[in-house]
């Protein structure tokens, strides 16, 4: 009776350190913006990009397209390569969790030279700890014509069991 | 079968009780039948003297008795186990122990977003980064006006 009883105790109270502690998976979220500035008082957002909306008003642009929105559920030890426009292409490794609940990132730009012979090299190389459900904003390429590319990621995690 | 009107007082002067044991002990001399009677008899008493005594339980000893078996049963029903039930309890014990510290100190606060490293390819262009109050991380790559 009391071994059975210490056993189901036992049980009861690892599961949830169990899932504490357990593996994660991560998924990110991103989108791609084209970021104008045109004569227009009022500023304009593009459908789908509602939850960013504060952190693309805090850019000096008035005119924002929402070239991509994409989720992208990671696996093990992969790199992920998303292209962004006819220019930049994202290059990203699976994020890793960290001990104080962060995840380590390493995130590529990838464009071609401007000069030849054009070969492939980095607009953008970073290595990030990101917090979960922290936006992040790349700004500053160029775009044929006008306007820059805006980038905004956010990191999500869920438990592996669910 | 041959019998001696003197067998039963040879049984009685056996048990003690014979109030003329010189009559008897004379007889017994003479008759071979109750000296053959009374040779039977010491030996199966010599036998039954052999055996254990069994205990007689009195009247008044009985509520005892019976006080005596339900406070052992109570007793062994209270007894939890032995080193089994004090083993489990402690593991038991240790796990609360471990899972309230988890529970209740946690992982700690999560800290901000970081770079921690950061460069850019592109000619006569910088990379600069910061972290808005509200937890958003911005890198800025600030590129020359002709260079795309």
């Amino acid at each position: 009776m009391f071994r059975s009883l210490s056993v189901a105790l036992m049980l009861v109270l690892a599961f949830p350190w169990s899932v504490a502690y357990g593996e994660a998976r991560s998924e990110l979220k991103l989108w791609v913006v084209e970021a104008r500035s045109v004569e227009r008082e009022a500023t304009r957002f593009d459908i789908g990009l509602d939850a960013i909306h504060r952190v693309l008003s805090g850019l000096p642009h008035n005119d924002y397209r929402n070239v991509s929105t994409e989720t992208h559920a990671f696996n093990d030890q992969e790199v992920t390569r998303i292209k962004l426009t006819s220019d930049y292409t994202l290059e990203m490794n699976t994020p890793v969790a960290g001990e104080d609940g962060r995840f380590r990132v390493r995130l590529r730009i990838l464009t071609q030279s401007k000069e030849p012979p054009r070969k492939e090299i980095e607009a953008l190389s970073t290595e990030l700890l990101l917090r979960p459900d922290k936006q992040v904003l790349v700004r500053g390429l160029k775009l044929k014509g006008e306007g820059e590319l805006v980038l905004v990621l956010a990191l999500s995690v869920s438990d592996d069991a669910s | 079968m041959i019998t001696c009107k003197w067998t039963s007082k040879v049984e009685r002067l056996l048990d003690g009780e014979s109030q003329e044991q010189e009559a008897v002990q004379a007889h017994l001399a003479d008759c071979t039948l109750c000296a053959s009677h009374q040779r039977t008899l010491l030996q199966v008493r010599a036998a039954l003297g052999a055996e254990p005594e069994v205990p007689v339980l009195s009247d008044n000893q009985f509520p005892a008795f019976m006080e005596g078996i339900q406070a052992e049963v109570s007793r062994s029903r209270q007894r939890p186990g032995g080193m089994w039930a004090l083993m489990s309890l402690s593991a038991a014990a240790l796990v609360i122990a471990i899972a309230t510290f988890s529970i209740f100190t946690g992982p700690g606060p999560v800290k901000a977003n970081e770079v921690e490293s950061v460069s850019t390819q592109l000619n006569d262009a910088t990379v600069h980064w910061d972290n808005s109050d509200d937890g958003v991380t911005t890198i800025w790559i600030s590129i020359a006006e002709d260079d795309v």
